[in-house]
Order: structure tokens, then sequence, then C-alpha cells
């Protein structure tokens, strides 16, 4: 038999020479693959934990710590009706959660889908004179969707009968 | 088998990489059908996502990513979960083909991944006001793409691919975790992005009927689009094992080597 294991090469797309070229290489890779990773979380963490574990408060969490007024914070609630007015480039609206009620004054460029009874996110400081000034606005969506005609989906209602 | 030790290669060597020669007549026909369903789908879902559906009332036409930015996610947790099955096929089994379908499986989750999160950020700028925020949510997703790029980062670095396996299968279950904790994110915490439209603890979905039948048509579109690249990268693999186990003296290197290794001192 000409097969022979002892001539045979183990790895024989990988020629032999690369072998001790291959060593330091993969432990830069390694060490490389660890520091992306162990960076990553850290970069996650950190930004997670910025500012507080709670992405954002609600206007009466707001208005109950008082240890808060001087503070970067995030304030999420619902655009309250009748509450914005426009002058120039500040915008003046208040946020609810039903509850409480908290005066926002955002400098800057109102985003087309801001919409008065819809939910929006400030992230600002809330002054002394408990107006919250917001350097940035967000505006967040529901999780429902609906065409510009107002139509939505309607299941099927098993058994029939009035909806 | 010394007869082809010492001679250049040639054409006829090319057959040795045919994957008609590896893979099956009905594996072919099968990537073929769902290359072709891929295709349908893709047309059919480009219809209905920029032409049937309307735009959202308050969101207008960036929406219609939304055909694209939830299916991604979908098609990605979908390889995430082949990834955790066929890595805790390959600690049962020891087989390596498991672990290639966890290879190929991760490869795919994370372009899909990468894919959630760029769709996700076009969709949020014109939409929420901001590229990005480090809302639970955002930030679990990026950890998952974090997770696994880590699990395809420590392939390789060991010529022992049992070794490779191992540490791959560990990281590919216990990343697993991070999947419900990115689903359940905008439930249990506050977040910026939404809470889920489809998968809502309340049931049935939100949305006009022309929409709900585009996402629809996106999901299958994506899923059949990852199989077929999943097969396909798959039979990459398989080839890639195969060539590497076959004697070097039947099969000479192919050409990309340029020190020929001849066996002809043998004789």
């Amino acid at each position: 038999m000409s097969t022979d294991s002892a001539t045979r090469d183990p790895a024989p797309t990988r020629a032999s020479t690369s072998g001790r070229r291959r060593r330091p290489r993969l432990r830069w890779r390694l060490l490389l693959v660890t520091g992306v990773v162990l960076a990553g979380i850290g970069i996650l963490a950190v930004s997670g934990l910025q500012r507080s574990l709670v992405f954002y408060r609600t206007p009466t969490e707001l208005v109950q710590q008082h240890s808060m007024v001087g503070d970067r914070v995030r304030l999420g609630g619902l655009v309250v009706p009748g509450s914005l007015r426009i002058h120039g480039q500040v915008a003046d609206f208040s946020l609810t959660d039903g509850v409480t009620k908290v005066p926002v004054v955002y400098r800057g460029q109102l985003i087309g889908t801001f919409r008065q009874g819809q939910d929006a996110l400030v992230d600002g400081t809330l002054g002394r004179d408990h107006h919250f000034h917001a350097t940035l606005l967000m505006v967040k969506h529901s999780d429902s969707y609906r065409a510009p005609d107002g139509s939505r989906y309607k299941p099927p209602r098993i058994g029939g009968g009035p909806r | 088998m010394q007869t082809q030790a010492s001679r250049p290669p040639t054409d006829a060597d090319s057959t040795r990489d045919d994957p008609a020669k590896v893979l099956s007549a009905r594996r072919r026909r099968l990537e073929h059908g769902i290359g072709l369903a891929a295709l349908i789908g893709v047309a059919a879902t480009l219809t209905l996502g920029l032409a049937v559906a309307p735009p959202d009332a308050v969101q207008g036409e960036p929406q219609r990513l939304m055909y694209v930015h939830v299916p991604a996610a979908w098609t990605a947790y979908l390889s995430f979960g082949i990834v955790l099955v066929a890595s805790i096929g390959y600690l049962a089994r020891g087989d390596l083909r498991w672990d290639a379908r966890a290879q190929a499986a991760a490869e795919l989750g994370v372009g899909l991944t990468g894919l959630t999160l760029v769709a996700g950020m076009l969709w949020g700028r014109p939409v929420w006001g901001v590229w990005w925020v480090w809302d639970p949510r955002l930030v679990s997703t990026a950890f998952l793409l974090l997770i696994y790029a880590g699990y395809l980062g420590v392939r390789g670095l060991t010529d022992d691919p049992h070794v490779t396996a191992r540490r791959a299968a560990v990281i590919g279950i216990i990343g697993f975790a991070d999947i419900p904790i990115v689903h359940f994110s905008v439930v249990w915490w506050r977040t910026l992005h939404q809470p889920p439209t489809l998968l809502r603890p309340e049931g049935s979905p939100p949305m006009p009927a022309s929409m709900l039948v585009a996402l629809l048509a996106g999901l299958v579109t994506f899923t059949l689009l990852a199989g077929w690249v999943y097969l396909r990268r798959l039979d990459a693999l398989t080839l890639a094992a195969a060539h590497d186990a076959e004697p070097a003296e039947a099969h000479p290197p192919a050409a990309t080597v340029p020190v020929r290794i001849t066996r002809g001192g043998r004789s």
C-alpha cells in the first residue's frame, strides 16, 4: 500500500511554513476580539447607567423629586393638546402623565412627527422656575399604525355579531 | 496513488471542487426552489411595501422601513435559534457538521442584526428625531450583535476544530439568553422604542390590512432569503471541510499555493 501516514501531511491545505507565523497572529486576534467585546460591553454598560437605570422619568416623578432640579434628565409624557405655543425658534408645550403636567421649553426645530396628543421625550434640565428646559426632543410613536384615511386592521370576529 | 504527485494542476482538478460531487441533486433542487421562491417574495414585498401599503398617518413614508426592519429582526432571532440548537447538537454529538450549521447560522444572524440596526436608524432619524438612543431595546440589540460577533471571533483561534467548536457552542448557547431580553425590553422597561405591534400581549395588531399583508410578505421573504443564504453557506463550509479532510496524495492542493508539496520523494 502506498498510503503512508508517516509522510502524510495532517493539514494538507495549510502549508507547514505558515504554522510559525500563525501563533503570534492568533494571539493578537484573540486579544483584539476580547478587547473589542469588552470595550463594547463597557460602552453599553456606561451608557446605560449614565443617568439612571430608568430611561426617562414621568412628570409626576420629576416633580416629586425636588433633588432633580438642575440635573440632566429625560422626561417623557403626552403632549397636552392645546398647550403648544411657538415663538420663533422656541416652542412651549406641556407634557403630562395624566396626573401631573410639566411645562417644557424647547429651543430648536420641531420634527414633523411631533403632534399634540402624542407622546414625546425630552432631554434637558428642570429649572428652578419649574419649567423643563429641553435640549433634545424625541417623538415617541405608539405601536399602532394608521393609513392616512385612518383605517386600521379589524380582525374578523369569530362567530359574527356587532363590533 | 503516486501518479498525480508532481504534475501541474489541470482543468480536471476543478471537478474535485464541483459542488455536484459533494451535494446531492435533491439538495440542489431544494436550494433552487427556495431561491426562486425568495425572488418571487422579494418582488411581492417590494410591490406591497412600496406601492400597495399606505404611508403611516403619523410617521409618513419612513414607516415603510418597517417592512425591512421587522423581518430582519425576526430572521435574526430565527438564525440565533438555529445557532442554539446546532450548538447543543454539537455538544451532544461531537459531530462537526453541527458546528458548521451553527457557524453558518451565526454569520447570517450577525448580518441580519446589523441590518436591523441600520434600518432602525434610518427609520428612527426622521420619526423619532434621533439616529440612536441608549434605551434598553437598542442597547440589548447592540449587545446581541456584539455577542455573536464574539461567537464568530473566537473561531479559528486554534487549529483544532473541536476546541473551536466547543468554545463557540458555549457562547452560542449562553448568548441566546439575550433574545428574550431584546424582545421584552420594550415591555419590561421604559424605552423610546415602541412596544411590539405584532406580538402584543393584548393580541390583534393595530395596523391597516394592507400594511399587515406587506409585513407578512416581508417576513416570509426574509425567511426564504435567509434559508437560501444559509444553505449556500453551509454548502461552502461543508465543501471546505471535505477538502481539508481528504488525503494529500490523492488531491494535491489547488493552484493557489505557490509551493508545490510533492510526494515524488517516495518511490
